[in-house]
């Protein structure tokens, strides 16, 4: 159970600190004092105390990673519900079943949100009306293939170069010759960014926690390094001197 | 001012979405996105630099986020990440990134692309250490009154 839950921690996006702090306060309302634990990028080791001397000692791995954050929300509800009474078994139940742990929001909304977001963005660098349509149909599209290539199980890497590329070869050719075309791609892309590993990466740092911290730190690079490959690819094929 | 709100609202609403963050913590995140879009403008206005006034609207959502996380109970990172976007700059990103594409393609000679591409990467690095720093900062001093769980 307590593994269940650094799991699905960890895999959700949540902070080292998070995952350590909640597996512990898991375990000593489940009666259990003694308990050692070791995190890694993406995997779990436990380590519990049972009889004299002997050890149980389990990786566990998680599978993949990305953010949501309901499913956070739930699993520290989880963790407030169990006490002495509760049923145990229940509670594991209701950690493995993931569909109704993370109930998404409706797909349509979510694309159309994400263009919502980009569009609002560039406003904020004072791009007008017609910007604003370019990157809310430029960043539709994208997260649209996005959420396409995902589900079919692409390198999460290939695919932030597809995106990105499809992205801004679609808000370039719409404001193609407008001289705030570069406001347009640069917020476009903005869905992409990997504000989580770099946030979660400093958070671990500063908590002492520094192999987590700087893998994700590392993967955040590469994702930038990721979409700029697509963005430079994209302005290769379209002409890099009409969009700076 | 009513273009800057409805921004914020907008841009931290659609990202708290795509996040998949909790129905209950979307309203303290529009809250946060508006609050940090308009700190940021002022501070602008009144000429501090873009990086000091980044960071003291950082330090805003990182400070007021750890008062939402106490009261509705869902982890500070929630409430940071969906409402700090709006501080993301891109535009400096992505002419750091323009200027470095021109200079390896052709411009071998053009010095003050060289140094103007490299300010604006500087800077764009600058600025985002400054939204790390300031969401961090708040969580380290203030442990004592820190969510129960985190």
């Amino acid at each position: 159970m307590l593994s269940q839950i650094g799991k699905l921690l960890l895999q959700h996006g949540a902070e080292t600190e998070l995952v350590e702090t909640s597996i512990k306060n898991a375990a000593m309302k489940l009666g259990c004092q003694e308990l050692a634990i070791l995190i890694f990028p993406n995997a779990i080791l436990l380590s519990l105390p049972s009889g004299d001397k002997v050890y149980n000692t389990q990786l566990y791995k998680a599978e993949r990673q990305d953010v949501n954050f309901t499913a956070l929300d739930k699993v520290i509800g989880v963790i407030e519900q169990i006490d002495e009474t509760s049923d145990r078994a229940k509670l594991l139940e209701a950690l493995k079943d993931e569909k109704s742990l993370s109930p998404m929001y409706p797909y349509y909304l979510r694309n159309l949100m994400a263009g919502l977001g980009c569009g609002a963005f560039s406003l904020l660098f004072g791009g007008d009306f017609y910007i604003f349509a370019a990157a809310f149909i430029a960043s539709t599209l994208g997260f649209y293939l996005n959420s396409f290539l995902l589900k079919h199980y692409f390198n999460p890497f290939i695919s932030i170069i597809l995106v990105s590329f499809v992205t801004t070869i679609s808000s370039g050719l719409l404001t193609l010759h407008n001289e705030m075309a570069h406001i347009a791609i640069a917020s476009s892309i903005l869905f992409l960014v990997p504000s989580v590993a770099f946030i979660n990466s400093v958070n671990d740092l500063t908590k002492r926690h520094y192999t987590t911290g700087l893998v994700r730190g590392v993967r955040g690079v590469i994702i930038s390094f990721a979409i700029a490959i697509g963005i430079s690819l994209a302005l290769h094929l379209l002409g890099v001197e009409k969009f700076v | 001012m009513i273009l800057d709100i409805s921004i914020g609202f907008f841009v931290s609403l659609s990202f708290a979405i795509l996040f998949n963050a909790p129905k209950r913590s979307l309203i303290p995140i529009i809250i946060l996105g508006i609050g940090a879009v308009l700190i940021k403008k002022y501070m602008l206005l009144y000429n501090f630099s873009l990086e000091f006034s980044t960071f003291i609207a950082a330090f805003f959502i990182g400070l007021v986020s750890i008062y939402f996380s106490h009261k509705q109970n869902i982890p500070i990172l929630v409430y940071a990440i969906s409402s700090s976007i709006v501080l993301v700059p891109t535009v400096n990103a992505y002419k750091a990134m323009m200027g470095f594409i021109q200079i390896s393609t052709h411009q071998i000679n053009n010095q003050e692309l060289i140094i103007q591409s490299l300010h604006y990467g500087l800077r764009t690095w600058l600025v985002f250490g400054a939204i790390t720093i300031g969401i961090v900062l708040p969580t380290q001093f203030l442990k004592k009154y820190r969510f129960k769980i985190l």
